[in-house]
């Protein structure tokens, strides 16, 4: 499997495993899946995209119709195609405005020399309870989603004994910073990368991701992906992660999810 | 046109997409100082933006226009590259 297939599956197989666990509605169409949580802000994504069809028209008119419709969610998840601009002027001429742009970035064991699998780390830990499953959400909600709208049911449901691992870092007893892998075969994903805002700037963020990745690396994984956000991706490069590719991220502006 | 101009504009923005009609806002307000301020509703908040002055955001004004300060300048810029 080539760096940019492993960056796009490992997301697919992250909302597949969320839907499934969390009994949640997931539809596997031919050009495109899709997962709803109408409890919850997430998760809720058209993605698994057909990246042939994105620039042409009358695909995307019939996705914002069916958005429209409530059939499939508002918000899309996609490797960009090759004319990115046609690709985001069509959806922008049917509502769907693009609201975030992520870097698919990889790192393999072999490029991980500094990883220290010993290293003991006293203000990181793995999350195995439920105060440290609260402590690890709250940073998530305020730090990625700004507001409540992670809810723990779904999250104690996927981390219980599956391929997810939840870190938590406390700084003066204070939870500040998060990480989470999703191991899939010898493929790990990194996700919900998350630093409290006023404690950013102070390496809690590298720390989290380089905990996650010395753990991942300790099992069978020989490739670790992740999906970096314009803030954290120089962050991501220092520790050794190289970019493969972009995502698009889009949201019929003003449709809720439920 | 004018930063004022374009401040009592954006205020008159802000009020809508909150539902705040006596909301005052300020150039340093941030989303740490408005609860409602998420990152969907600050999608929202630019996109009305975008109507009322007929400007077009790229991604990286969206995602760094992260006060009241950074939305005017960045509508001045663009309203005076058109």
């Amino acid at each position: 499997m080539d760096f940019i297939s492993a960056i796009e599956s490992n997301l697919h197989q992250f909302y597949e495993y969320a839907a499934t666990r969390g009994d949640l509605e997931l539809v596997n169409e031919r050009d495109f899946s899709w997962v709803r949580n109408r409890r919850s802000a997430w998760p809720n994504w058209i993605f698994r995209l057909n990246r042939d069809l994105l620039t042409q028209e009358e695909f995307i008119k019939s996705l914002a119709d069916r958005i429209i419709n409530k059939d499939i969610p508002p918000f899309l998840v996609t490797l960009e195609p090759d004319n990115t601009e046609r690709f985001y002027s069509l959806a922008l001429k049917y509502g769907l405005k693009q609201i975030n742009r992520w870097t698919g970035m990889a790192i393999s064991r072999d490029e991980c020399f500094q990883a220290s699998d010993n290293q003991f780390h006293p203000e990181i830990i793995e999350v195995r309870n439920t105060d440290n499953l609260n402590d690890w959400i709250k940073v998530v909600n305020a730090s990625l989603f700004n507001s409540t709208t992670l809810e723990a049911e779904i999250v104690e449901k996927l981390y219980r004994g599956g391929p997810l691992k939840l870190y938590l870092g406390y700084e003066n007893k204070y939870p500040v910073s998060t990480s989470m892998s999703f191991e899939f075969d010898s493929l790990a994903g990194l996700y919900m990368i998350a630093t409290m805002e006023s404690h950013r700037g102070k390496g809690m963020g590298t720390l989290l991701t380089r905990y996650a990745i010395d753990r991942c690396f300790q099992n069978k994984t020989e490739l670790i992906i992740l999906h970096a956000s314009a803030m954290g991706e120089g962050m991501y490069r220092k520790i050794g992660f190289k970019e493969y590719c972009k995502f698009g991220i889009l949201w019929m502006v003003g449709r809720s999810y439920r | 046109m004018k930063e004022e101009e374009i401040l009592k504009s954006v205020q008159e923005i802000f009020r809508k997409t909150f539902d705040k009609p006596d909301l005052i806002i300020t150039y340093s307000m941030s989303p740490r100082d408005l609860k409602k301020w998420d990152s969907l509703n600050h999608v929202i908040l630019i996109s009305e933006i975008e109507k009322v002055f007929g400007v077009r955001f790229e991604l990286q004004d969206m995602l760094e226009s992260r006060s009241v300060g950074d939305i005017c300048k960045t509508v001045l810029r663009l309203k005076n590259s058109a």
